[in-house]
């Protein structure tokens, strides 16, 4: 699963990114909580606390994971879905055009 | 009572629902919704619906800027997921619907403490039929659960609520801050309703168990209730901050590994619950009207976020990560709308979260709390990462699952795309929601310096995600429970239930043999003296006698020299 986000989502990000910490310099943030004045601190923080985020959850996991079974059977996480509250329906050729026009079966 | 206010206008239809045909009652779902609506905006600012009861006078109405808001949003949410579930057959759902989102405004509503307490029962009562109808023995087990805290809750509330009665001689629902024991008890059952850390289990617990349409219910009202009750009883309270503070921050990491993407959306919930909160503890005219923005705000996108997981559940028959990506290209008109919710939720410019949660932060940094302030900045990136990333991502994009659902059927998606356009039109618009706040509203969101710093968080933290994923760090939706601490009352007293039940039988059992067999010693010790022949039952000469009667004659007369 790692790695598959496409260039082109990555390159306007990165663009967009660079633009930002550019105009860091040149719009006054009129900053009034101590320290909020560092240069790029918004984008500093941004990304250290969602890389510390997602390392401290990843951490949290090896901790506190049990198998899905675990509550059952006095919960639903290792339960089906009951079919009777659904309506599952899949797109084939034959389907697809009245599932996007919004009829169902 | 007025037969035409609003909390009895959904009791009435909730009492008749059964009655109806399907397709009335599911008319029913919207239809009350906007009546109730036009009921609340009829009331003019004040005391209304005031009936005597044992001595006691009941305040039903009491409308002010901050109850109306509140009665309008919940009026909105109870249309949104009437539209939602217009599909919805299921009578049980559909009075429980009713019942709930009238309690809930009823409680919004409520002048009194006693009034509160009724429809703060009535919330938990009618919110649990959307739990059991899943119909499962987990769900069962899970709305039982669920129910029992619930009840706690009120429970708490009413124990207070004598108390304060007590000390104070008012059953006023006005400001009541920490001041008593009374007091302290019904902050508590506002707190468990509020989903306070420790106490917050049964929200991310029961939401995920409930039915597709259920969970968007449940996810307007009971703790968005809670928010409102502790901002009329509790503004100010200083610790409201730490508390708000926390919840922001820990739901973040447990929401960042659940599978269960309605399980995400409820520990986001949490966090949501965290600002408004902080909002509510600083107890500005600024944060209050925060608060108040916020949660207008959240309900909506909150909705939005699970009504388009529930109609990936709807239409794929699972809402786990693991199981789920790629949907996008099935289900092109969920994925934009959940994007909206996801966008609104993590605050981006021209979507509502932005407009309303920069109160709160304001508010902060104005009052120097600015560690809170620093955590809250933390949090925003942090919801970024599980509800603005993680739900749409895991969902409609990522590794594709292979599964082609269709689209969702034409009313959610109708249902879906108006919230979502109120979430882009308060954004765009936000005086609308302005002029609906408590107090004045002198705030400008739209400024450079706004925009930039906000897009620098949430930009740099969306190149975090990609580093994260590139790099092959961010960890995997795997199939998984993740233990929080529930687990004290789901497994661990249970567990040590049955040593605890043979331990106290075991005492019981060896105190009760060393009893009688006390008991049998005395006896035979008495039986003995008193036998024929023994000491007791010998014949006494009268002199003996004499001489006894002398000597204690003699001890009364010394004891009574001194």
């Amino acid at each position: 699963m790692a790695g598959n986000i496409p260039n082109k989502v990555i390159k306007p990000l990165a663009i967009t990114c660079v633009v930002l910490f550019v105009l860091d310099f040149l719009i006054d943030r009129h900053p009034h909580v101590p320290g909020e004045g560092f240069p790029a601190f918004y984008a500093i923080c941004g990304f250290l606390a969602f890389t510390l985020i997602v390392l401290g959850a990843k951490q949290l996991r090896r901790l506190i994971k049990q198998p899905e079974d675990w509550y059952a059977p006095h919960a639903v996480d290792a339960e089906v879905y009951p079919e009777s509250g659904l309506e599952k329906l899949e797109v084939t050729e034959a389907n697809k055009a009245s599932s996007i026009g919004g009829r169902t079966p | 009572m007025s037969l035409l206010s609003p909390p009895m206008i959904y009791l009435i239809a909730a009492a008749v629902c059964g009655l109806l045909p399907a397709r009335w009652r599911a008319a029913l779902l919207l239809a009350v919704p906007a009546a109730g609506l036009v009921s609340v905006l009829s009331y003019a600012p004040g005391l209304h619906e005031n009936v005597s009861v044992v001595g006691f006078d009941l305040v039903f109405v009491r409308m002010d800027d901050l109850a109306r808001i509140f009665a309008i949003i919940f009026s909105i949410a109870a249309a949104l997921a009437g539209l939602y579930a217009w599909h919805v057959r299921d009578k049980m759902q559909q009075v429980a619907t009713l019942a709930y989102a009238g309690a809930a405004i009823g409680g919004v509503l409520a002048g009194d403490l006693i009034t509160l307490f009724l429809w703060w029962e009535g919330t938990a009562l009618a919110s649990v039929f959307l739990i059991w109808a899943r119909r499962t023995p987990g769900a069962m087990a899970t709305g039982m659960r669920y129910l029992i805290i619930q009840v706690l809750s009120g429970v708490l509330l009413l124990a207070g609520l004598l108390l304060h009665f007590h000390d104070t001689g008012s059953i006023a629902f006005e400001h009541l801050g920490l001041v008593s024991t009374g007091t302290l008890l019904i902050f508590l059952a506002f707190g468990i309703k509020c989903a306070f850390p420790l106490m917050h289990n049964w929200l991310q617990d029961a939401y995920p168990a409930a039915t597709v349409t259920g969970t968007v219910v449940l996810s307007a009202f009971t703790t968005k209730m809670a928010v409102y009750a502790l901002a009329r009883g509790y503004a100010g309270t200083e610790i409201l901050i730490w508390i708000g503070a926390v919840m922001t921050l820990f739901p973040i990491f447990f929401a960042e590994i659940e599978n269960d993407l309605r399980r995400v959306l409820a520990y986001s919930l949490n966090n949501q619950l965290g600002f408004m909160v902080v909002g509510v503890g600083i107890g500005t005219e600024l944060s209050l009207n925060g608060t108040a923005a916020h949660a207008f705000c959240h309900i909506l996108y909150k909705s939005l976020l699970f009504m388009s997981v529930g109609a990936v559940l709807y239409r794929t028959g699972t809402s786990k990560a693991s199981e789920l990506g790629g949907l996008w290209k099935s289900m092109p008109i969920t994925a934009v709308c959940c994007l909206i919710g996801a966008a609104s939720i993590s605050a981006f410019p021209l979507f509502s979260g932005f407009v309303s949660k920069s109160l709160i932060l304001s508010a902060a940094s104005n009052e120097g709390h600015y560690l809170v302030w620093f955590a809250l900045l933390i949090a925003s990136a942090g919801v970024l990462s599980h509800s603005g990333i993680k739900i749409p991502y895991f969902t409609f994009f990522a590794e594709d699952s292979g599964k082609r659902p269709a689209e969702a059927p034409l009313h959610m998606r109708a249902a879906m795309i108006i919230t979502a356009f109120l979430c882009v039109f308060i954004g765009v618009v936000p005086a609308s929601l302005y002029s609906l706040l408590p107090y004045d509203v002198d705030y400008a969101a739209y400024t450079p310096a706004h925009i930039l710093t906000q897009m620098q968080l949430l930009c740099f933290a969306l190149l975090a995600f990609v580093f994260l994923m590139r790099s092959g760090l961010h960890p995997p939706e795997v199939r998984a429970v993740n233990v929080d601490a529930d687990v004290v009352y789901r497994r661990w007293i249970p567990a040590l239930l049955p040593a605890l039940v043979a331990g106290v039988a075991r005492i019981f059992s060896s105190g009760q043999s060393t009893a009688t067999g006390i008991v049998a010693r005395l006896y035979s010790g008495i039986e003995r003296v008193s036998s024929p022949g023994a000491v007791l039952a010998r014949g006494w000469s009268v002199g003996s006698m004499m001489f006894i009667v002398i000597i204690v004659m003699a001890f009364v007369l010394f004891a009574n020299l001194f």
